[in-house]
């Protein structure tokens, strides 16, 4: 019973947090000056819904550039610290053990659920704009299917130089969009390079689901890589 | 009337956590921490539901869906490191 | 009409989580806890989703896609981890079966 009582303590802590927190929660029914004039500048200027993407790709996009890159340089460390899987070194026992693929209901699921967890992924992806989502939420997502595919089936190899280049090509186009609005609108990614188009449609809002596209498949392809070289 | 009988399907879900974490505490073996685990986000995803009812917002089954997927990779994942060490 | 209706389905699948919870507290042993949180859990999930569909008829599509998936998805995790857990040898409640008496790898060839 006292082996259990530090682990009774860290829940009864976490559980007083979360308990101050959820009591204490008001919603603001006033906004400060700065929240107020974003969000009527928002749909008026960017004809963008959804404020905070709106933000995050036109006012401070400068900020998710700098996020990509801290994202690919995290990429990039993890390649270099860990060793490539399927390369040469001692093909041992617990090795050749560890690449059975899991049982055969594991394996069924996973054959339905990757195109629907992939579909959800768009969905977030597509839906940026709109209502909540964005190009990371989507990314993380997509990485989560190909995580699920390689549980199913651990003797799958993924095609890392396809998702490399895919991932680079995908930054190398995000900052041309970049440059292409400070050659043709306002500034660096402004998103009034493409029309406007008509509010809360599916093609509206500029360049931002453009770029909430290319940031999807950015990330997904980063965690994927990720993802493949923590494999045994 | 309708209220009510929320209410009461709210305390039985809350009685239903605390069950969940005192053998989330208390478990003897890894696998069930594990299954507690599992139990309280599977709870979870019903509450998210309800609470988008109660707070009339549409997107907030957004966050329950991702909520499922999540889980049902962290139960799958922790199960075949258990078997066979990663 | 149609709002006491679905209050008293969310009513019958808090129910079901109630029932979830309690046989994860009260069970004897691993694998009868894991089922007891499973299978419940997952109805109850279905009842209350369903019961919400009554208030909320334009959200009926998004909650089907959501029963679905908790129906794909929290039976399979469950049986991975009972896999996991037969082949680790967590001890059993009782004497088990006479077919399961031997090694555990049997578990791990075939499905």
């Amino acid at each position: 019973m006292m082996q259990r009582l530090p682990s009774a303590i860290a829940v009864l802590l976490l559980a007083l947090i979360f308990a101050t927190i959820a009591i204490g929660h008001a919603e603001q029914t006033v906004l400060r000056p700065l929240a107020e004039s974003y969000v009527r500048l928002v749909p008026h200027e960017l004809g963008a819904p959804n404020v905070i993407t709106g933000i995050l790709l036109t006012y401070r996009a400068f900020d998710t550039l700098g996020e990509v890159a801290v994202l690919f340089m995290v990429a990039a460390g993890v390649g270099l610290v860990l060793k490539e899987p399927g390369k040469a070194g001692a093909r041992s026992a617990s090795d050749s053990e560890a690449a059975q693929p899991a049982s055969e209901i594991v394996r069924t699921a996973a054959q339905i659920l990757v195109p629907l967890i992939a579909i959800f992924a768009a969905y977030i992806i597509m839906n940026g704009h709109i209502s909540a989502g964005g190009g990371f939420q989507g990314g993380a997502v997509i990485a989560s299917a190909v995580l699920l595919m390689l549980l199913a089936d651990p003797s799958h190899k993924l095609n890392s130089v396809f998702l490399s280049v895919t991932e680079s090509l995908a930054g190398v186009l995000f900052v041309l969009v970049g440059i292409a609005g400070l050659i043709f609108a306002g500034g660096f990614l402004d998103n009034r390079v493409l029309p406007l188009g008509q509010f809360g449609a599916f093609f509206s809002a500029g360049a931002i689901p453009l770029l909430s596209v290319l940031l999807g498949v950015k990330v997904g392809c980063e965690l994927s890589v990720i993802l493949d070289r923590f494999r045994a | 009337m309708a209220d009510t009988i929320l209410l009461l399907a709210g305390v039985l879900i809350f009685l239903a956590i605390v069950f969940a974490v005192t053998r989330l505490i208390l478990g003897r073996t890894i696998v069930d921490r594990v299954a507690a685990v599992d139990l309280l986000t599977v709870i979870s995803i019903s509450m998210i539901a309800l609470y988008a009812h109660i707070a009339d917002r549409f997107i907030y089954l957004d966050v329950a869906l991702v909520y499922g997927v999540l889980s049902f990779l962290a139960v799958v994942a922790t199960a075949r490191y258990l078997e066979r060490g990663l | 009409m149609s709002e006491v209706a679905g209050s008293i389905l969310v009513l019958i699948g808090a129910f079901f989580h109630f029932s979830a919870g309690l046989g994860m507290l009260r069970m004897p042993d691993a694998f009868t806890r894991m089922q007891a949180g499973t299978k419940a859990s997952t109805l109850g999930n279905a009842l209350i989703l369903i019961g919400i569909a009554f208030y909320h008829p334009g959200w009926s599509l998004k909650l089907l896609i959501l029963i679905y998936f908790v129906f794909m998805t929290n039976p399979v995790s469950s049986h991975a981890l009972a896999r996991a857990a037969r082949a680790i040898r967590i001890p059993m409640a009782g004497p088990p079966p006479q077919a399961l008496a031997s090694a555990p790898a049997a578990a791990r060839d075939g499905a």
